[in-house]
Protein backbone atom coordinates (compact mmCIF):
# COMPACT_ATOMS: atom_id res chain seq x y z
CA UNK A 1 0.00 0.00 0.00
CA UNK A 2 1.16 3.05 -0.57
CA UNK A 3 -0.75 5.82 0.80
CA UNK A 4 1.87 8.59 -0.19
CA UNK A 5 0.51 8.21 -3.85
CA UNK A 6 -2.85 8.23 -2.93
CA UNK A 7 -2.87 11.55 -0.96
CA UNK A 8 -0.90 12.97 -4.04
CA UNK A 9 -3.98 11.71 -6.30
CA UNK A 10 -6.14 14.53 -4.25
CA UNK A 11 -3.54 17.00 -3.15
CA UNK A 12 -1.65 17.73 -6.17
CA UNK A 13 -4.64 18.52 -8.17
CA UNK A 14 -6.15 20.73 -5.90
CA UNK A 15 -2.87 22.30 -5.11
CA UNK A 16 -2.49 23.42 -9.05
CA UNK A 17 -5.93 24.54 -9.36
CA UNK A 18 -5.95 26.93 -6.00
CA UNK A 19 -2.17 28.16 -7.20
CA UNK A 20 -3.11 28.83 -10.41
CA UNK A 21 -6.05 31.42 -9.26
CA UNK A 22 -5.56 35.45 -9.53
CA UNK A 23 -4.39 35.86 -7.40
CA UNK A 24 -3.94 32.50 -5.64
CA UNK A 25 -5.25 30.64 -2.50
CA UNK A 26 -3.22 29.01 -0.19
CA UNK A 27 -4.43 25.37 0.86
CA UNK A 28 -3.17 23.70 3.96
CA UNK A 29 -3.38 20.17 4.41
CA UNK A 30 -2.69 17.22 6.89
CA UNK A 31 -0.42 18.01 9.79
CA UNK A 32 0.28 21.37 8.90
CA UNK A 33 -0.58 23.69 11.09
CA UNK A 34 0.15 27.07 9.24
CA UNK A 35 -3.16 27.59 8.41
CA UNK A 36 -3.22 31.07 10.10
CA UNK A 37 -5.33 31.59 12.67
CA UNK A 38 -7.86 34.79 13.27
CA UNK A 39 -6.40 35.26 9.50
CA UNK A 40 -8.68 37.52 7.41
CA UNK A 41 -7.07 36.46 3.99
CA UNK A 42 -8.81 33.60 2.17
CA UNK A 43 -7.29 30.02 2.82
CA UNK A 44 -8.36 26.51 2.16
CA UNK A 45 -7.81 23.38 3.88
CA UNK A 46 -7.98 20.33 2.68
CA UNK A 47 -7.87 17.02 5.01
CA UNK A 48 -7.88 13.51 3.18
CA UNK A 49 -8.94 10.56 5.66
CA UNK A 50 -8.37 6.60 5.42
CA UNK A 51 -11.52 4.08 6.43
CA UNK A 52 -10.92 0.34 5.15
CA UNK A 53 -7.73 0.31 3.76
CA UNK A 54 -9.07 -2.95 2.41
CA UNK A 55 -11.87 -5.35 2.84
CA UNK A 56 -11.29 -9.00 1.32
CA UNK A 57 -15.28 -9.21 1.10
CA UNK A 58 -15.37 -6.95 -1.25
CA UNK A 59 -12.10 -7.55 -3.26
CA UNK A 60 -8.91 -9.77 -3.06
CA UNK A 61 -7.03 -6.81 -3.34
CA UNK A 62 -5.09 -5.80 -0.58
CA UNK A 63 -4.55 -2.17 -2.32
CA UNK A 64 -7.76 -1.14 -2.35
CA UNK A 65 -8.37 2.09 0.15
CA UNK A 66 -10.81 4.12 1.12
CA UNK A 67 -11.58 7.25 2.45
CA UNK A 68 -13.21 10.71 2.56
CA UNK A 69 -12.33 14.38 1.46
CA UNK A 70 -12.99 16.94 3.44
CA UNK A 71 -12.31 20.43 1.98
CA UNK A 72 -13.06 23.77 3.56
CA UNK A 73 -12.99 27.17 2.03
CA UNK A 74 -12.57 30.07 4.53
CA UNK A 75 -13.27 33.39 2.97
CA UNK A 76 -13.88 36.72 4.36
CA UNK A 77 -16.57 37.13 6.65
CA UNK A 78 -19.74 39.33 6.30
CA UNK A 79 -18.99 40.12 2.54
CA UNK A 80 -21.78 37.22 1.19
CA UNK A 81 -21.53 33.78 0.33
CA UNK A 82 -20.39 34.61 -3.41
CA UNK A 83 -16.65 34.34 -3.19
CA UNK A 84 -16.32 31.08 -1.46
CA UNK A 85 -19.22 29.77 -3.95
CA UNK A 86 -16.50 30.82 -6.43
CA UNK A 87 -13.56 29.07 -4.41
CA UNK A 88 -15.91 26.10 -4.12
CA UNK A 89 -16.69 25.08 -7.86
CA UNK A 90 -12.92 25.04 -7.83
CA UNK A 91 -12.76 22.42 -5.73
CA UNK A 92 -15.46 20.32 -6.79
CA UNK A 93 -14.42 20.67 -10.92
CA UNK A 94 -10.95 19.20 -9.58
CA UNK A 95 -12.52 16.07 -7.63
CA UNK A 96 -14.77 15.51 -10.59
CA UNK A 97 -11.92 15.35 -12.73
CA UNK A 98 -10.43 12.80 -10.77
CA UNK A 99 -12.98 10.75 -12.12
CA UNK A 100 -11.94 11.29 -15.62
CA UNK A 101 -8.84 8.68 -15.24
CA UNK A 102 -8.34 5.66 -16.75
CA UNK A 103 -7.55 2.47 -14.78
CA UNK A 104 -3.60 1.19 -16.25
CA UNK A 105 -1.29 -1.69 -15.03
CA UNK A 106 0.89 0.69 -12.87
CA UNK A 107 0.10 3.53 -10.81
CA UNK A 108 -2.54 4.83 -8.56
CA UNK A 109 -6.57 4.34 -9.83
CA UNK A 110 -8.48 6.74 -8.17
CA UNK A 111 -12.30 7.72 -7.82
CA UNK A 112 -14.26 10.04 -5.90
CA UNK A 113 -18.24 9.63 -5.24
CA UNK A 114 -21.00 11.85 -4.49
CA UNK A 115 -20.45 15.29 -2.84
CA UNK A 116 -21.52 16.22 0.25
CA UNK A 117 -22.41 20.00 0.38
CA UNK A 118 -21.76 22.49 0.43
CA UNK A 119 -22.60 23.70 3.52
CA UNK A 120 -21.71 27.24 5.12
CA UNK A 121 -21.01 28.00 8.79
CA UNK A 122 -19.72 30.92 10.53
CA UNK A 123 -20.39 32.18 13.76
CA UNK A 124 -20.21 35.47 15.86
CA UNK A 125 -16.23 35.03 17.33
CA UNK A 126 -14.82 33.44 13.93
CA UNK A 127 -13.59 35.95 11.65
CA UNK A 128 -14.17 33.85 8.47
CA UNK A 129 -17.22 32.38 6.50
CA UNK A 130 -16.25 28.68 6.14
CA UNK A 131 -17.81 26.49 3.16
CA UNK A 132 -17.63 22.95 3.17
CA UNK A 133 -17.71 19.73 0.88
CA UNK A 134 -17.31 16.01 1.29
CA UNK A 135 -17.07 12.87 -0.81
CA UNK A 136 -15.99 9.35 -0.53
CA UNK A 137 -13.26 7.94 -2.75
CA UNK A 138 -11.46 4.10 -3.44
CA UNK A 139 -7.93 4.10 -4.38
CA UNK A 140 -6.32 0.91 -5.97
CA UNK A 141 -2.55 1.39 -6.48
CA UNK A 142 -1.87 -1.22 -9.17
CA UNK A 143 2.41 -1.15 -8.79
CA UNK B 1 -55.90 -30.32 -1.17
CA UNK B 2 -55.16 -30.72 2.49
CA UNK B 3 -51.59 -30.71 1.55
CA UNK B 4 -51.54 -27.23 -0.47
CA UNK B 5 -53.50 -25.70 2.74
CA UNK B 6 -51.23 -26.98 4.60
CA UNK B 7 -48.26 -25.44 2.38
CA UNK B 8 -49.85 -22.43 2.48
CA UNK B 9 -50.15 -22.61 6.22
CA UNK B 10 -46.40 -23.20 6.52
CA UNK B 11 -45.97 -20.35 4.30
CA UNK B 12 -47.67 -18.19 6.52
CA UNK B 13 -45.74 -19.42 9.68
CA UNK B 14 -42.43 -18.80 7.34
CA UNK B 15 -43.27 -15.49 6.48
CA UNK B 16 -44.10 -14.74 9.92
CA UNK B 17 -41.26 -15.96 10.82
CA UNK B 18 -39.10 -13.88 8.47
CA UNK B 19 -40.36 -10.92 8.02
CA UNK B 20 -39.42 -9.21 11.24
CA UNK B 21 -35.38 -10.62 10.50
CA UNK B 22 -35.27 -9.67 7.15
CA UNK B 23 -37.39 -6.45 6.90
CA UNK B 24 -37.41 -5.12 10.35
CA UNK B 25 -34.75 -7.06 12.40
CA UNK B 26 -32.24 -6.76 10.04
CA UNK B 27 -32.54 -2.82 9.25
CA UNK B 28 -33.08 -1.99 12.99
CA UNK B 29 -30.15 -4.07 14.02
CA UNK B 30 -28.04 -2.57 11.45
CA UNK B 31 -29.24 1.15 12.59
CA UNK B 32 -28.55 0.06 15.88
CA UNK B 33 -25.27 -1.19 15.17
CA UNK B 34 -24.22 2.07 13.08
CA UNK B 35 -24.98 3.79 16.24
CA UNK B 36 -23.00 1.90 18.22
CA UNK B 37 -20.22 2.62 16.08
CA UNK B 38 -21.01 6.39 16.18
CA UNK B 39 -20.81 6.19 19.68
CA UNK B 40 -17.40 4.31 20.46
CA UNK B 41 -15.93 6.34 17.47
CA UNK B 42 -17.27 9.80 18.11
CA UNK B 43 -16.18 12.19 20.51
CA UNK B 44 -17.23 12.08 24.25
CA UNK B 45 -16.45 15.07 26.59
CA UNK B 46 -19.82 15.21 29.04
CA UNK B 47 -21.36 12.33 26.87
CA UNK B 48 -24.57 14.71 25.66
CA UNK B 49 -23.67 14.35 22.02
CA UNK B 50 -22.95 10.46 22.12
CA UNK B 51 -26.20 9.79 24.09
CA UNK B 52 -27.90 11.75 21.31
CA UNK B 53 -28.55 9.29 18.63
CA UNK B 54 -31.89 8.58 17.39
CA UNK B 55 -33.05 6.17 14.67
CA UNK B 56 -36.52 6.87 13.68
CA UNK B 57 -38.16 4.09 11.84
CA UNK B 58 -41.58 4.48 9.92
CA UNK B 59 -43.56 2.76 13.05
CA UNK B 60 -41.24 3.83 15.86
CA UNK B 61 -38.56 6.33 16.95
CA UNK B 62 -35.80 4.71 19.41
CA UNK B 63 -33.30 6.55 21.79
CA UNK B 64 -30.66 5.85 24.22
CA UNK B 65 -31.64 5.30 27.51
CA UNK B 66 -31.92 9.51 29.12
CA UNK B 67 -31.24 10.88 25.74
CA UNK B 68 -29.29 13.84 25.38
CA UNK B 69 -28.02 13.41 29.14
CA UNK B 70 -23.97 13.25 30.05
CA UNK B 71 -22.40 10.03 30.92
CA UNK B 72 -21.03 6.85 29.21
CA UNK B 73 -22.28 5.75 26.26
CA UNK B 74 -25.70 4.15 26.49
CA UNK B 75 -26.57 1.65 23.65
CA UNK B 76 -30.15 1.93 22.54
CA UNK B 77 -31.83 -1.50 22.74
CA UNK B 78 -32.41 -3.89 20.18
CA UNK B 79 -36.75 -4.12 20.16
CA UNK B 80 -38.02 -7.42 19.27
CA UNK B 81 -41.40 -7.01 17.11
CA UNK B 82 -43.21 -9.61 15.13
CA UNK B 83 -43.80 -9.73 11.70
CA UNK B 84 -47.86 -9.71 11.95
CA UNK B 85 -46.54 -6.44 14.11
CA UNK B 86 -45.21 -5.14 11.57
CA UNK B 87 -47.32 -5.94 8.80
CA UNK B 88 -50.32 -4.72 10.82
CA UNK B 89 -48.64 -1.46 11.42
CA UNK B 90 -47.87 1.33 9.42
CA UNK B 91 -44.96 -0.12 8.89
CA UNK B 92 -45.37 -1.29 4.96
CA UNK B 93 -47.61 1.43 4.09
CA UNK B 94 -45.57 3.86 2.84
CA UNK B 95 -41.97 3.81 1.68
CA UNK B 96 -39.12 1.89 4.31
CA UNK B 97 -37.07 4.54 5.63
CA UNK B 98 -34.75 4.19 8.38
CA UNK B 99 -33.16 7.47 9.61
CA UNK B 100 -30.02 8.33 11.78
CA UNK B 101 -29.71 11.61 13.41
CA UNK B 102 -28.41 13.09 16.12
CA UNK B 103 -30.80 15.51 18.70
CA UNK B 104 -27.98 16.74 20.74
CA UNK B 105 -29.11 19.75 23.06
CA UNK B 106 -27.82 23.43 22.61
CA UNK B 107 -25.17 25.33 24.69
CA UNK B 108 -25.55 28.76 26.03
CA UNK B 109 -24.75 29.79 22.58
CA UNK B 110 -28.13 28.15 21.22
CA UNK B 111 -25.17 25.98 18.73
CA UNK B 112 -26.13 22.26 18.92
CA UNK B 113 -23.18 20.73 20.45
CA UNK B 114 -23.29 18.20 17.10
CA UNK B 115 -21.96 21.05 14.75
CA UNK B 116 -19.08 21.20 16.70
CA UNK B 117 -18.84 16.97 17.55
CA UNK B 118 -19.13 15.95 13.99
CA UNK B 119 -16.75 19.24 12.86
CA UNK B 120 -19.33 21.41 10.83
CA UNK B 121 -17.90 24.72 12.49
CA UNK B 122 -15.12 26.34 14.76
CA UNK B 123 -15.50 27.04 18.06
CA UNK B 124 -12.91 28.77 21.02
CA UNK B 125 -12.69 24.91 23.04
CA UNK B 126 -10.65 25.49 26.70
CA UNK B 127 -10.83 23.78 29.35
CA UNK B 128 -12.70 25.15 32.52
CA UNK B 129 -14.19 24.49 35.81
CA UNK B 130 -17.53 24.25 34.15
CA UNK B 131 -17.45 22.37 31.11
CA UNK B 132 -14.56 20.21 32.89
CA UNK B 133 -11.03 20.13 33.19
CA UNK B 134 -10.68 16.57 31.54
CA UNK B 135 -13.51 15.04 29.78
CA UNK B 136 -16.31 13.53 32.24
CA UNK B 137 -16.88 10.27 30.63
CA UNK B 138 -14.13 7.70 31.06
CA UNK B 139 -14.35 6.85 26.97
CA UNK B 140 -13.38 10.43 26.90
CA UNK B 141 -10.12 10.64 29.21
CA UNK B 142 -9.15 7.14 27.71
CA UNK B 143 -9.20 8.96 23.71
CA UNK B 144 -7.56 11.76 25.00
CA UNK B 145 -4.44 9.77 25.88
CA UNK B 146 -1.66 9.66 22.91
CA UNK B 147 -2.26 10.99 19.82
CA UNK B 148 -5.41 12.87 20.53
CA UNK B 149 -2.81 15.60 22.63
CA UNK B 150 -1.16 18.31 21.30
CA UNK B 151 2.31 19.86 22.83
CA UNK B 152 0.69 23.28 21.69
CA UNK B 153 -2.98 25.01 22.40
CA UNK B 154 -5.39 25.10 19.71
CA UNK B 155 -5.71 27.56 17.19
CA UNK B 156 -8.68 30.18 17.78
CA UNK B 157 -10.84 29.75 16.41
CA UNK B 158 -10.22 26.05 15.66
CA UNK B 159 -12.71 22.75 14.60
CA UNK B 160 -12.74 20.65 17.76
CA UNK B 161 -10.93 18.12 16.52
CA UNK B 162 -8.03 19.95 15.31
CA UNK B 163 -5.66 20.33 18.21
CA UNK B 164 -2.57 22.33 18.41
CA UNK B 165 -0.50 25.21 16.47
CA UNK B 166 -1.38 27.59 18.73
CA UNK B 167 0.03 29.02 22.17
CA UNK B 168 3.31 26.92 23.05
CA UNK B 169 2.85 27.77 26.37
CA UNK B 170 -0.34 25.54 26.56
CA UNK B 171 -1.45 21.90 25.24
CA UNK B 172 -4.54 20.86 23.75
CA UNK B 173 -6.40 17.40 23.31
CA UNK B 174 -9.74 15.87 21.70
CA UNK B 175 -12.00 12.94 22.40
CA UNK B 176 -11.84 11.66 18.26
CA UNK B 177 -10.09 12.30 15.45
CA UNK B 178 -11.00 15.51 13.29
CA UNK B 179 -13.47 14.28 10.38
CA UNK B 180 -14.02 10.98 12.35
CA UNK B 181 -17.86 11.30 11.06
CA UNK B 182 -16.94 11.75 7.36
CA UNK B 183 -14.55 8.93 7.55
CA UNK B 184 -16.84 6.63 9.11
CA UNK B 185 -19.84 7.65 6.71
CA UNK B 186 -17.12 7.48 3.54
CA UNK B 187 -14.40 5.31 4.25
CA UNK B 188 -16.02 2.46 4.07
CA UNK B 189 -17.11 1.05 7.81
CA UNK B 190 -20.50 1.98 7.52
CA UNK B 191 -21.32 -0.15 4.43
CA UNK B 192 -19.02 -3.18 6.28
CA UNK B 193 -21.13 -2.48 9.38
CA UNK B 194 -24.88 -2.65 7.35
CA UNK B 195 -23.12 -5.86 5.34
CA UNK B 196 -22.82 -7.76 8.37
CA UNK B 197 -26.13 -7.07 10.01
CA UNK B 198 -27.79 -7.76 6.94
CA UNK B 199 -26.08 -10.98 6.50
CA UNK B 200 -26.97 -12.04 10.09
CA UNK B 201 -30.96 -11.15 9.32
CA UNK B 202 -30.83 -13.50 5.99
CA UNK B 203 -29.34 -16.22 8.00
CA UNK B 204 -31.73 -15.91 10.75
CA UNK B 205 -34.40 -16.21 8.46
CA UNK B 206 -32.42 -19.34 7.08
CA UNK B 207 -32.27 -20.85 9.88
CA UNK B 208 -35.89 -19.77 10.94
CA UNK B 209 -37.41 -21.47 7.98
CA UNK B 210 -35.29 -24.43 7.85
CA UNK B 211 -34.04 -23.85 4.73
CA UNK B 212 -37.39 -23.85 3.16
CA UNK B 213 -37.54 -20.04 1.68
CA UNK B 214 -34.74 -19.45 0.04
Amino acid sequence: MNYQSIRAQVENPLLTAFGALSPAVPVFFDNITAAPANSTTEYVRVNVTFGLTNDPTLTSSVDNARGAIVIRIFTEKGKGPSRNQTLLTTAVDVLETLNNGTKGTTGTYFKVGAINGPSFSTTETPPMFMGRIDTSYVATVLS
Amino acid sequence: MLGKLNGFGQLAKDLDRIVPSLLFGGPVNTAVQIVTDLQDKGPSWSGKFSNSWVIKTPSKTFTCPSPGQGGEPRRIQRPSVSGREILSSQFLKDSIIFEIYNNSPHNFSGVPYKAYALDEIEGRSYRNPLWGLEPQTQKGRKAVKGSNTANTGRKRPAKRGDIGGGDPNSMSSRTAPLDWFPTYIQGGEINRAIRIEMDKAVNESKRRTQGRLK
